[in-house]
């Protein structure tokens, strides 16, 4: 396994992916910090740092179905195993490959954005636990997404192929968040407040919202919302308490499930 | 015997056609072992489960005496390098970074060694070019120096000349010899180019649908080659009856040539066909190639 990592990080100085990658992550940046300054908030270091979990999935959809698929189309994956290496070390080489280096693009928007943030004097509410929670989250939302990408480019070795299917992974989650959202976010009671020249707020009145799809209905979107990769990143960015220790537990049973299913699929997998 | 390879009745089935058939095949160490058999006839797929691209159906096969059923199969391949259709190369590497990247792969500590490789393959002097810069000829021999990595002692070649100009051909069999006589590296190579095949080959397997129909020596090949006389006459007709008379084998190649298998009698072959009007406008004694025997051998095959 070391073999197989030491080869492939020796091979990723040389990937253009893996440098357009790491650019992106400062171009990440530099937009989210110019975007949130334009809107004179003070209190919003939390959202610019948990911003990038939004878009990195993308990032991790190009760089895995290219580099994973590059190892196919170039024999590599077939040369590690006739010089003797398992096929479950491959996959898992590949996969804390993808890891580490989308981490890595994650640790250079979070460490340019705190720069900046200190000069900017960019602030937050949210307590150093919860930030924590999101950062472990964060992580293994990338863990999650990595592995998901890793699966797909290893059982079809088709770059292109890969490459399709992950964006249309991503875009379908993207229309499943917005959908669950939809349900999730829908308030149970219209709610009628007065607010004091104190800056006090009574509620008046409280009138059933006719559209409400009902407790099971938003309680069933909310765990699926913990979930799905980017639905996870929205709730990260909300900073949502009681999803956050969700998505930890749910991530790590979707990685576990999906990464032993991969190696299960590629050592029976017929190889070329 | 000492085999650096043998299959015991290997098979392999894709859904329903059974493309390797109990096949038994055996290479002795320091042999250049060249298999011959038509497209589809079960070469690739072979040398696919041998690198454990794959897995047999049924049957078993053992490398440097280690079974691919023992959980050591892992560690024979070590001993082993292949080049299957195309060489495993990065192509925005240069042929340095592929070996540094091979030693790593194989978890040689450091890089000694490199330059001698490049050496022997005649890249040593590439320097920063990228691999995909490199002519077909270069990227082949590139991948025979991947597969020189770690000291391999059996390497598997895949159709290696395949595309390559005559000069790279050569440069290929060159090499193939020198490792094979200085390194004592055992190969086997798959070819169509069978005429290439018998100048560096010490042993051969004839394969067709799915089995090896035979294994033979090239001095044993050499003895089996017939020697035939091919004679060019204005009568046909007249010669087979003689030939028939006289039970000589024969076989007609067309409307005015006739291959003889037998040691004759010239003068008294011109003489007898003369008499029955059959006048012999051209004599020439050929002897057999690899091509006629693997002909006639698969020919044999299909009809039995």
């Amino acid at each position: 396994m070391i073999k197989l990592l030491r080869a492939g990080f020796f091979r990723l100085r040389k990937e253009i992916i893996f440098w357009l990658f790491i650019i992106s992550s400062v171009v990440v940046a530099i937009f989210s910090l110019n975007h949130w300054q334009s809107s004179n908030e003070t209190y919003v270091l939390d959202k610019i740092i948990n911003n990038f979990t939004l878009y990195i999935g993308f990032f991790i959809a190009l760089f895995v179905s290219i580099y994973v698929g590059k190892e196919y189309s170039e024999g590599i994956i077939r040369n590690k195993i006739i010089v003797g290496h398992s096929r479950a070390s491959i996959y898992i080489s590949k996969l804390i490959i993808s890891i580490v280096v989308s981490l890595l693009c994650e640790l250079i928007y979070v460490i340019i954005v705190l720069i900046v943030g200190k000069i900017l004097d960019i602030k937050t509410h949210v307590t150093l636990q919860k930030m924590a929670m999101c950062i472990i989250d964060s992580i293994l939302m990338i863990a999650l997404y990595c592995s998901i990408f890793n699966f797909i480019s290893m059982i079809f070795s088709d770059i292109t192929l890969s490459t399709i299917i992950n964006v249309i992974i991503l875009v379908v989650s993207f229309i499943i968040t917005f959908y669950l959202f939809n349900i999730s976010n829908n308030p149970k009671y219209f709610e009628s407040t007065i607010t004091d020249a104190d800056g006090n707020t009574t509620v008046i009145s409280q009138n059933p919202n006719p559209f409400y799809p009902g407790d099971e209905k938003v309680g069933f979107a909310k765990t699926v919302e913990c979930l799905i990769p980017f639905s996870q990143a929205q709730i990260i960015i909300n900073v949502e308490e009681e999803s956050l220790y969700k998505i930890l537990i749910f991530s790590v049973i979707e990685i576990c499930i999906i990464n032993m299913g991969g190696i299960y699929i590629i050592s029976k997998k017929q190889l070329k | 015997m000492n085999y650096i390879l043998e299959t015991n009745n290997l098979s392999k089935n894709y859904r329903r056609s059974k493309v390797l058939n109990d096949l038994n095949m055996h290479i002795e160490k320091n042999a250049i072992y060249g298999l011959i058999g038509k497209n589809g006839a079960g070469k690739t797929t072979l040398i696919r489960l041998i690198c454990g691209l794959q897995k047999p159906t049924s049957g078993t096969y053992s490398i440097c005496g280690i079974s691919n059923k023992s959980k050591d199969i892992n560690k024979a391949r070590k001993r082993i390098g292949a080049i299957i259709e195309s060489p495993s190369l990065c192509l925005n590497m240069s042929a340095e970074d592929n070996l540094k990247k091979q030693y790593k792969i194989t978890g040689i500590p450091n890089y000694e060694g490199i330059y001698d490789i490049l050496n022997i393959v005649k890249l040593d002097n590439t320097k920063n070019k990228k691999v995909k810069h490199f002519s077909l000829g270069m990227k082949q021999r590139l991948g025979l120096a991947i597969a020189l990595v770690g000291s391999p002692d059996f390497i598997i070649l895949d159709e290696p000349i395949n595309g390559l100009d005559p000069e790279g051909i050569i440069e290929i069999r060159e090499l193939i010899l020198k490792l094979n006589k200085e390194k004592g590296i055992t190969f086997l190579i798959s070819s169509h180019y069978l005429d290439e095949l018998s100048k560096i080959a010490t042993c051969y397997g004839f394969l067709n649908n799915g089995k090896i129909v035979k294994e033979i020596s090239q001095k044993e090949l050499e003895q089996n080659f017939k020697k035939k006389i091919q004679i060019k006459i204005d009568n046909v007709k007249e010669c087979v009856r003689y030939l028939e008379e006289s039970s000589i084998p024969y076989k007609i190649i067309s409307d005015d040539i006739i291959d003889i298998y037998e040691k004759i009698n010239v003068s008294e072959l011109i003489t007898a066909l003369s008499k029955r009007n059959c006048t012999v406008n051209k004599f020439q004694e050929k002897e057999e190639t690899l091509e006629n025997y693997y002909l006639n051998l698969i020919g044999g095959a299909e009809n039995d």
